[in-house]
């Protein structure tokens, strides 16, 4: 076996025992609060993706997305105690021993081999905000939050409270304005 | 901080699972039931091998998947134990097959274990337990009842060294796979399966299937179906020592007839004693001395010169009536088509070479080429050819096929690549075939009430001196009476070969336990046919063909509910997503791996497994045809020194194993 990506692999299964696994139940950095929208869209999209790919037998790829959500899950603060047990499933065909140790820490009394396949929501998946870069005269100025379902008048106005944008839009008269939704708002300025 | 110990939570989940039947799997009728498999492994004495582990995981993988998402899953395991390794040991040490065998599978099975596999070991099957082998000379009663198994006198490679037939595919450069023993070609009597009577619906059945392309292409490739015509050639009885007849040939060119100028004989073929002139005698025989002593891949694709000798005969093209010389040449088989050709030196490249390097002439006869330069296989106008001058080459086909019936000299005709399956082994640890010979020299089959037929128990596992099967030492067993005649019997002594018992292992699985049938109709109903079957390319054609075969017999005995076994097949490569390698230059053109060093700035690129086609057994650039890199070969020498999985799991645990197996592949490099 290759050295360097066994290393991969193995760091990654210790990385999630870590997460999840304190001496003997559950790691102190799993709570009872609430998931946050993005982390569920991360969960719902890690469990579309490694649903469909196993269906599939892409399994270097559903194995990549999982590698993916977890080191999502580590810049958290705290890991919602809602994401570890669909999260473990989904891991479970490919480590089976791991995740047995996982479910049954989770006061599960079967085998997590027994246990239905989470199901993902669509409706999740659609993030609410995107990046939008904000252009004066083809220059960037500033990158804004905006609902994904903003018009242009909106992203504007969110546009124009950036502080940069501000300045650079200081004296001078706004001849046009291109908006390209989900991705770009230019000002034609002079 | 805890740390993750594979070491403690593995085996106690292991054990967990043994003792609370997690993976059983019962035979609920009204749930939707999936079907994985995997080819099962030889019990070898080294152990199980990491390369074993990638299908296992990822047939385990989708098992483990399926079962959660709702179906009622099947993922059994067992072994391929009969086989040469465990007798050859047994010769050396005395220690009995059965019991090196057991021994292996206890091995294989713990580590197996080890590795998490959610195997039902409730359905483990073993081919050599007498329980499962009755039921293979069962389905050999079936095989013999309708007329598909036969005795023949037939030309094998025989290997004194190893004291047994080898098949074709056993035998590489004219010697043993195993071993590396000489082989020589020798006439045996033998046990066929009569293959071909099913090689249309072997072909016709693959569109019925979810397989790769490559996998069917060779499939089709093995069987080689070829549309042509048999035509008839008169001895020019003068020149051939009076004999009288005509020397059939089977050509699937007919259009180019009136390009032939001589013919070639196989060196078995049975005319050639008869036409033999006298001055060429002595240079015939040695030839065909010599010719014994090959394989039939040494005498076709590996070699480079054409040799042959002349007859001293000559026969009569029959549409031109012109008198063309008669050949022995080792490149021709008796066993494709008639045993004999009709060569076409302008037309077909062996028979150019051949024609070079003997002087024979060479005549045009479809414009296009320059036969003089090289033979000319591609399409045109004929030329030279009588009554089919001017025609392309698919009408003239046509035309001289009918011009040939009509005049009773040939008949368009249909011919396989494809043999009948050579079936017997001079060896002991197989299956006994149920078969007696009677004293007045007929043979039956013992009836399917006297089943199982035992092998015996010998002490010395040795071919007897005379060249019998080991199983001619058993006195006892030997001798018996046809409960049906009252005349006194002897046992077949061969056995069957090795792929006997894997041809229906799939069916065993369905029912394991049953001891009043091979299988019960209802569950073969419910579970057939394998919706998954994954295993390696090196089984693609050949165990696949043999199982695709049996299945379709069984399929006409009413035994089985589908036409073919395996649904969808997918090979581990493919899984793996290996990539296979070329490389580009800087300006954009892109060069096989083998033309790297001319270009020393070119840059390494991968086609996908997915996107690759295959031709000849290997894997081709899919638009600019050049042969490609198989990516695994590196990887495999780079896992090389890890033989055994064992040492992996001892380090790192059998999840790690898992999931590095797994993750192999180009994208991740």
């Amino acid at each position: 076996m290759e050295p360097s990506k066994r290393g991969g692999v193995h760091r990654f299964l210790s990385r999630v025992w870590r997460l999840f696994c304190g001496d003997d139940g559950l790691s102190d950095k799993v709570s009872p609060q609430a998931a946050s929208a993005d982390t569920l869209r991360e969960l719902h999209k890690t469990i579309k993706k490694v649903t469909e790919d196993t269906e599939e037998l892409r399994f270097n790829t559903a194995i990549a997305s999982m590698m993916e959500f977890v080191n999502y899950l580590y810049k958290l603060d705290a890991v919602p105690h809602e994401v570890v047990a669909p999260f473990v499933q989904i891991l479970g065909p490919y480590a089976p021993h791991l995740t047995e140790e996982i479910w049954q820490r989770l006061g599960n009394t079967e085998s997590i081999s027994l246990a239905a396949w989470p199901t993902y929501d669509e409706s999740l998946l659609v993030s609410a905000s995107y990046p939008l870069a904000v252009q004066i005269m083809g220059k960037l100025r500033a990158t804004v939050d905006c609902p994904t379902d903003a018009d242009e008048a909106t992203a504007v106005a969110i546009a124009q409270q950036d502080d940069n944008v501000q300045k650079h839009l200081e004296g001078k008269t706004i001849r046009k304005i291109v908006f390209v939704k989900g991705r770009i708002l230019n000002f034609v300025a002079n | 901080m805890t740390e993750y110990k594979p070491q403690e939570i593995e085996p106690k989940w292991q054990d967990y699972w043994e003792a609370n039947h997690t993976f059983r799997t019962e035979d609920d009728f009204s749930r939707p039931k999936f079907y994985v498999l995997d080819m099962f492994p030889y019990p070898s004495g080294s152990g199980l091998h990491v390369g074993h582990c990638e299908g296992y995981t990822a047939t385990d993988i989708v098992a483990r998947y399926k079962k959660c998402r709702g179906f009622n899953v099947l993922h059994p395991m067992g072994w391929d134990a009969f086989g040469l390794p465990a007798e050859q040991y047994a010769i050396e040490t005395g220690t009995h097959p059965a019991v090196t065998t057991q021994k292996n599978i206890d091995t294989f099975k713990k580590q197996l274990r080890r590795l998490g596999f959610n195997y039902d070991w409730q359905r483990e099957i073993n081919t050599t337990d007498v329980e499962y082998y009755r039921w293979t000379q069962w389905i050999f009663l079936k095989l013999y009842e309708r007329g598909l198994a036969y005795m023949a006198e037939v030309p094998v490679n025989w290997c004194p060294a190893l004291g047994t037939v080898l098949a074709n595919e056993e035998v590489i450069d004219g010697k043993s796979e195993r071993g590396g023993y000489p082989v020589i070609r020798k006439p045996m009597r033998q046990w066929m399966l009569r293959i071909t009577a099913y090689a249309d619906q072997l072909i016709e059945d693959l569109d019925l299937l979810d397989w790769p392309d490559y996998l069917k292409d060779m499939q089709r490739n093995w069987i080689g179906r070829s549309l042509g015509a048999e035509v008839d050639f008169a001895i020019d009885a003068e020149t051939a020592n009076g004999t009288h007849g005509n020397i059939r040939v089977f050509t699937t060119r007919p259009d180019t007839l009136f390009g032939a100028t001589y013919m070639v004989l196989a060196p078995e073929h049975a005319l050639v004693d008869a036409i033999t002139s006298t001055e060429q005698r002595s240079a015939v025989d040695a030839y065909r001395e010599e010719a014994s002593r090959k394989s039939d891949l040494q005498r076709t694709d590996l070699q480079k010169g054409k040799t042959g000798v002349f007859t001293g005969a000559y026969a009569i093209n029959p549409v031109n009536q012109e008198r063309i010389p008669v050949w022995i040449a080792d490149y021709v088989l008796a066993s494709y088509g008639t045993g004999a050709i009709m060569a076409v030196p302008g037309h077909d490249e062996r028979d150019w070479e051949f024609a070079k390097t003997f002087g024979l002439p060479i005549v045009e006869v479809v414009a296009g080429g320059d036969v003089h330069e090289a033979a000319y296989t591609g399409d045109g106008k004929l030329v030279n050819s009588g009554i089919l001058d001017g025609m392309d080459v698919p009408t003239a086909k046509k035309t001289i096929a009918a011009w040939l019936e009509e005049r009773g000299a040939g008949k368009g005709a249909i011919n396989y690549k494809l043999r009948d399956w050579l079936f017997s082994r001079q060896r002991y640890w197989g299956e006994p075939f149920p078969i007696i010979h009677r004293e007045d020299g007929t043979h039956t089959a013992i009836p399917e009430e006297a089943l199982p037929l035992r092998l015996p128990e010998l002490e010395d596992f040795k071919p007897t001196g005379d060249g019998e099967p080991p199983l001619a030492r058993a006195e006892e067993w030997l001798k018996t009476t046809d409960s049906a005649t009252g005349l006194a019997a002897m046992r077949e002594t061969n056995t069957m070969p090795q792929w006997a018992g894997s041809c229906w292992y799939y069916l065993r699985y369905i029912d394991p336990k049953n001891n009043n049938a091979a299988w019960d109709p209802e569950k073969e109903k419910y579970w057939m046919n394998v919706d998954l079957y994954v295993g390696g390319t090196e089984h693609a054609v050949l165990h696949l063909l043999y199982a695709r075969f049996w299945h379709k017999v069984l399929y006409d005995c009413g035994l089985v509910s589908t036409r073919e076994p395996f649904q969808r097949i997918v090979n581990q490569g493919m899984i793996l997503g290996l990539a296979y390698e070329y490389y580009e230059t800087p300006d954009g053109k892109r060069i096989p791996f083998y033309e790297r060093d001319k270009h020393p700035d070119a840059l390494p690129r991968t086609v996908h497994a997915d996107d690759i086609v295959w031709k000849d057994e290997k894997a081709v650039h899919p638009e600019d045809g050049f042969e490609l890199l198989e990516l695994t070969e590196k990887m495999s020498k780079s896992r090389g020194n890890v033989v055994n999985p064992d040492q992996v799991i001892d380090e790192f645990g059998a999840d790690t194993l898992r999931l590095y197996e797994m993750f192999m592949g180009p994208s991740n490099r």
